[in-house]
């Protein structure tokens, strides 16, 4: 078996190339939070699902330019995550050697996360595009919308426990990456999972705007996100010594 | 070194799953707050609603989880002190004989619930009950795949083939223990608080 020592080390141009990949996840998540989240109105605070029709429209006709800048930006950022998770791939192949199933699984799981959170934003952008069109159909496109962007757990929940499952089961005499890293993953997997609740709730804190449905989830995949891009970094840089020597 | 000793598996906690542990409890501590502070607006609903569960299965939920979580203790003390991976073994079969016990009473449970027209949409309380059992009840099966990959890990050892992973073991159990404390907490708050 392959171990992280038999890989020849990263070059000057290849640790340039994987630390922009790194940098280009981070669109992904500033497209979440500032784009869709924060200019586009859906965190701040994030609107209910027991929301009258009549201010769903008001929420779609009121959000103007800024919400459509908003979701453009959401939009644009989130395939970020491809080349990020193409790093996160690479590191794992590093754990697990050449017969890499977990690299692999984060891989679609990532790229599928990436698909399903484009149709959310864009199922919000038809309702902004013509916000004066029938208000059951807004309606329609509102809750379609929020529970494409949050029901589907298991591209998420399979993605965080592939992570873990890999950084849990390196058998190389140094591990790539620290195993508290792994238990986070598992943990921010097991967190992740309820989103898919928020279909049975109109109001409280599974709804799609509660604490255990959204916040709690998005806090807890934030922590891992921001661990994980560290320690890719220091991985890369790492390999200079490696390199060096 | 002497041989006995190298050959002998106790299990290790590793820091990081203190991560998960603390983690968890912090997580179903919120989930009890904000049961709790959702409860205090409106007590007589959830009272009333309360009467109607059965604290009879609830009671012996508790008691059939702190049985589980003594065999697991038991087994972890018996790799501590000995190579007696049979003994370890059979008492990791009886925790999760108990882990089923506990599944299907809870399924009993719902489904008793559900005959008197009652589910998670009934009512704030039927809300909360439904949810915290529930993700009790998944993060219970989550530890029931990790204690029977332990014992699986036992039976491959017994029969002379590989080796039991001590880190793994001693997440496994971690993880069970921890379910177990929760339960502890969550069988009061929602069955017996007047």
């Amino acid at each position: 078996m392959k171990t992280a020592n038999d890989f020849p080390p990263l070059d000057a141009i290849a640790r340039r190339n994987h630390r922009i990949a790194v940098w280009s996840g981070q669109l992904f998540l500033v497209g979440m939070l500032l784009g869709w989240g924060i200019l586009a109105g859906f965190l701040t605070p994030p609107p209910s699902p027991s929301l009258p029709t009549s201010e769903v429209i008001a929420f779609f006709a009121e959000g103007g330019v800024i919400q459509r800048l908003g979701l453009s930006i959401a939009l644009i950022g989130v395939g970020g995550l491809i080349p990020m998770a193409a790093v996160i791939g690479d590191q794992l192949r590093r754990m697990e050697g050449g017969r890499s199933i977990w690299a692999d699984t984060q891989l679609v799981c990532s790229g599928l996360l990436v698909w399903l959170l484009s149709q959310a934003f864009i199922l919000f952008a038809v309702a902004a595009f013509r916000a004066d069109r029938d208000p059951q159909l807004i309606q329609l496109i509102y809750d379609a919308g929020w529970l494409t962007f949050i029901a589907p757990v298991s591209m998420v929940v399979i993605w965080q426990a592939a992570v873990g499952a890999a950084i849990l089961s390196d058998r190389n005499p140094t591990p790539v990456m620290p195993r508290w890293l792994g238990y986070l993953s598992f943990w921010a997997a097991l967190l992740s999972a309820p989103g898919f609740i928020a279909i049975l709730f109109h109001e409280g804190p599974f709804a799609w705007n509660g604490l255990f449905s959204l916040w709690i989830p998005i806090a807890i995949y934030v922590v891992w996100w921001i661990c994980l891009t560290g320690q890719l970094l220091r991985n890369i840089s790492a390999e200079a010594e490696i390199a060096a020597t | 070194m002497n041989t006995s000793i190298t050959t002998r598996t106790p299990l290790a906690v590793e820091d990081g799953v203190w991560i998960v542990v603390v983690g968890e409890l912090s997580i179903f501590t919120l989930f009890f707050t904000t049961y709790l502070y959702y409860r205090a607006f409106s007590p007589e609903l959830y009272e009333t609603s309360q009467a109607t569960l059965n604290i009879g299965i609830g009671a012996l939920n508790t008691l059939i989880l702190l049985a589980s979580s003594f065999s697991v203790a038991s087994a972890t003390r018996v790799l501590q002190i000995s190579n007696n991976y049979k003994s370890a073994f059979r008492l990791l079969v009886a925790a999760l004989l108990c882990g089923a016990a506990f599944v299907i009473l809870k399924v009993f449970e719902y489904g008793s619930a559900f005959e008197a027209g009652v589910n998670v949409l009934t009512n704030e309380f039927f809300m909360f009950y439904f949810m915290l059992t529930g993700i009790h009840l998944m993060h219970l099966l989550v530890g029931m795949t990790l204690l029977a990959a332990m014992a699986l890990q036992l039976r491959i050892v017994l029969r002379g083939k590989g080796e039991i992973s001590q880190t793994f073991g001693g997440f496994a159990t971690s993880f069970w223990h921890m379910l177990d404390i929760v339960w502890i907490v969550l069988f009061p708050l929602l069955y017996l608080l007047p």
